[in-house]
């Protein structure tokens, strides 16, 4: 029941119901195949009884003439000769209107033997007639003289074999209509078995052009899938495979405007970001011809502020106000490059352009050299500047010796600028494959509200520093792999900056050295 | 001993600054002749008079290499100090130029230069030919 109810519940389905039609056509086909071809077999059946029939009449004859003579010569009696008669009677009877006999079910003829059968018929009745007039209905009179028994008999064999004769004749009438009725039924069985097949292949095909929007459908996804987003599934039906082919038409064409309109963004977008980077572009280059424009006048203040300050010396001039305002100019002067320096390395780091020329330096050289420069820079009497050696007389690290020297330089220049009083001590130690440069100062430490950021940018902790110079540093140590820290002494008196670099192992130095 | 002054060139288009090399170098015994111009320059080079040339390399019209050329086929044996602001060229040339210091020809030295660095850079410079 269920799958009735099923069926019924979609009859609203067009596919199904087209599908449903073509089947019914099919099977309507078949099965009015089969009730042709069964009527046309039991035309052939009943002929053939009908022909047993037929065929029977000049045996029962031939009996009622055989009774009739033994009832003339005594031999037999009047109710046998009757019994034939009936039999023969009835057999004609049952040819003519149809009827059971020994349980067979016989059809009357069809109209187009009703000559035939009237022949016989009419054969029959004069026979009948003949019989009965002259020995049935008159076998209670006086028997005949033996001159009349014998014409009786002639007379009687005459009708009979007219009975005979057209009996035959209508076997041979049904015998060939059943021979023409079996030629016809092999003929009509070709014929449909040759239309079922053909009906069934129209149905197939059918079938398939009611699915072809499924395979359209297919191909189309495929087509998609390739990125052609512009194609199109015509519209072929207007069951509900075209309600889906429309359907998918629209869904690709939603996805392609909105493909489309993602496009048209990202477009906008990256003109936008062509528009900020070009801007980025344009304000780096300007930093840069700023930066290196405000060189070129330092030159002559530097210059010709040095060469008034030789001049006197070399003129024995004593020491006086003038000179320590000609290394004010200096300082100053020397201040202006290091701070466009750092505005230049700040730019090439945010610009991800530091270049690091690497070679094998050694590290102790290096520090040496830095505390050297910064030692004039320093009231001896106030601050005392230690340099503990490493153990080692050298430490080999793999790094740009110019942007080494500024690290280290840098962190000494804050330990100097901080400590008024006390000490600066550097030290550098090699711990595992890392060497660890430590400033240790006196001065004030590290203030409070910058200690979290202390190698951002632009965080100072004073008011003339620009701030620039840890970022700097942790910027190239951090190129070179290593690590940079700093914080307060925990007694409240002064910081600690350290910084590590890998060391280079002394077999590969070694080997370096020897190629040189 | 009357020692003859060696005798250098200085084109700069910045007129400050090739004053400023010009005295510095004068103040040390040097014998300067200084050209904003390169144009002038060049037009009154003559070969082996000079022990040193420095150039400034960005200059309008004529630029420093373009300069060295024309004097380098005038007089193959010139030395020149080229002083740029631009530290690039200078860490470029320094790195991969396979002249200095084997040829001792040509220097690259970052502006503003030192009085100090600019002097020992001059007398070795000069001092290389008469090696």
């Amino acid at each position: 029941m269920n799958p009735v109810l099923a069926l019924l519940r979609r009859a609203n389905s067009k596919v199904i119901l087209k599908i449903t039609l073509l089947v019914i056509v099919e099977i309507g086909l078949i099965c009015g195949s089969f009730v042709i071809l069964t009527y046309y077999q039991s035309q052939g059946t009943s002929i053939g009884n009908s022909i047993n029939l037929a065929g029977k009449n000049r045996y029962l004859t031939s009996n009622s003439l055989l009774q009739t003579e033994r009832f003339l010569d005594g031999s037999s009696d009047l109710l046998k000769l009757e019994t034939a008669r009936d039999n023969l009677e009835a057999n004609i009877e049952a040819l003519t209107y149809g009827g059971t006999i020994s349980g067979v079910n016989i059809k009357s003829l069809p109209s187009d033997f009703s000559n035939y059968l009237n022949n016989v018929t009419r054969d029959f009745y004069a026979y009948k007639v003949l019989l009965n007039d002259n020995i049935i209905d008159r076998s209670q009179g006086a028997p005949d003289t033996g001159e009349m028994v014998l014409v009786l008999k002639q007379d009687l064999e005459a009708t009979a074999s007219n009975l005979v004769r057209s009996s035959d004749i209508l076997v041979t009438a049904l015998g060939s209509y059943a021979d023409n009725n079996s030629q016809n039924l092999i003929m009509l069985q070709i014929f449909l078995a040759v239309l079922n097949i053909g009906i069934l292949v129209l149905i197939l095909y059918l079938v398939s052009r009611i699915l072809k929007p499924i395979s359209d459908l297919t191909q189309g996804t495929r087509e998609i899938r390739k990125g052609k987003l512009s194609y199109h599934v015509e519209h072929k039906s207007d069951d509900e495979l075209g309600e889906l082919t429309d359907s998918f038409n629209s869904m690709i064409n939603s996805i392609r405007s909105y493909i489309e309109e993602q496009r048209r963004l990202t477009d906008e977008l990256k003109t936008a970001n062509e528009e900020i980077q070009q801007r980025e572009r344009m304000k780096d280059e300007f930093i840069n011809v700023a930066a290196h424009e405000m060189r070129t006048p330092v030159q002559p203040i530097l210059g010709i502020s040095e060469l008034l300050k030789s001049m006197r010396h070399e003129n024995n001039l004593p020491v006086t106000k003038e000179e320590e305002l000609l290394d004010m100019i200096i300082n100053n002067a020397k201040r202006l490059l290091l701070l466009q320096e750092n505005i230049l390395d700040v730019s090439r780091i945010e610009n991800k352009l530091l270049k690091l020329n690497k070679v094998q330096c050694d590290l102790v050289e290096i520090i040496s050299t830095a505390v050297q420069d910064v030692e004039n820079q320093i009231d001896k009497n106030m601050v005392e500047l230690r340099y503990k050696q490493t153990e080692a007389n050298s430490l080999l690290v793999y790094a740009d010796r110019a942007k080494l020297t500024q690290v280290v330089s840098n962190l000494l220049n804050n330990a100097v600028k901080f400590t008024q009083a006390g000490s600066i001590t550097v030290d550098v130690v090699k711990d595992d494959n890392k060497a660890i440069v430590r400033i240790r100062d006196t001065g004030t430490g590290i203030h409070p509200r910058v200690e979290s950021k202390l190698f951002s940018k632009f965080v100072t902790n004073s008011s003339s520093g620009t701030g620039l110079g840890l970022f700097i540093s942790k910027s190239i140590v951090e190129a070179h792999g290593g690590k940079i820290s700093g914080s307060n002494h925990t007694n409240g008196k002064g910081a600690t900056f350290s910084f590590s670099l890998p060391v280079v192992e002394l077999d590969v130095a070694q080997n370096v050295e020897g190629n040189l | 001993m009357a020692q003859v002054k060696k005798r250098i060139l200085i084109v700069d288009d910045e007129r400050d600054v090739g004053m400023t090399l010009k005295m510095i170098l004068e103040n040390y015994g040097y014998d300067i002749d200084s050209f904003t111009d390169p144009a002038v320059a060049l037009e009154q080079f003559k070969p082996s008079r000079y022990d040193l040339t420095i150039l400034d390399i960005r200059m309008p019209e004529i630029n420093g290499f373009e300069l060295y050329d024309q004097l380098k086929s005038r007089d193959p044996n010139i030395k020149t100090l080229f002083l740029t602001a631009l530290s690039s060229v200078v860490s470029y040339n320094t790195e991969n130029s396979t002249v200095y210091p084997i040829e001792g020809k040509r220097l690259f030295v970052k502006k503003p230069v030192g009085n100090k660095e600019l002097l020992e850079q001059v007398n070795s410079m000069v001092k290389w030919r008469s090696n």
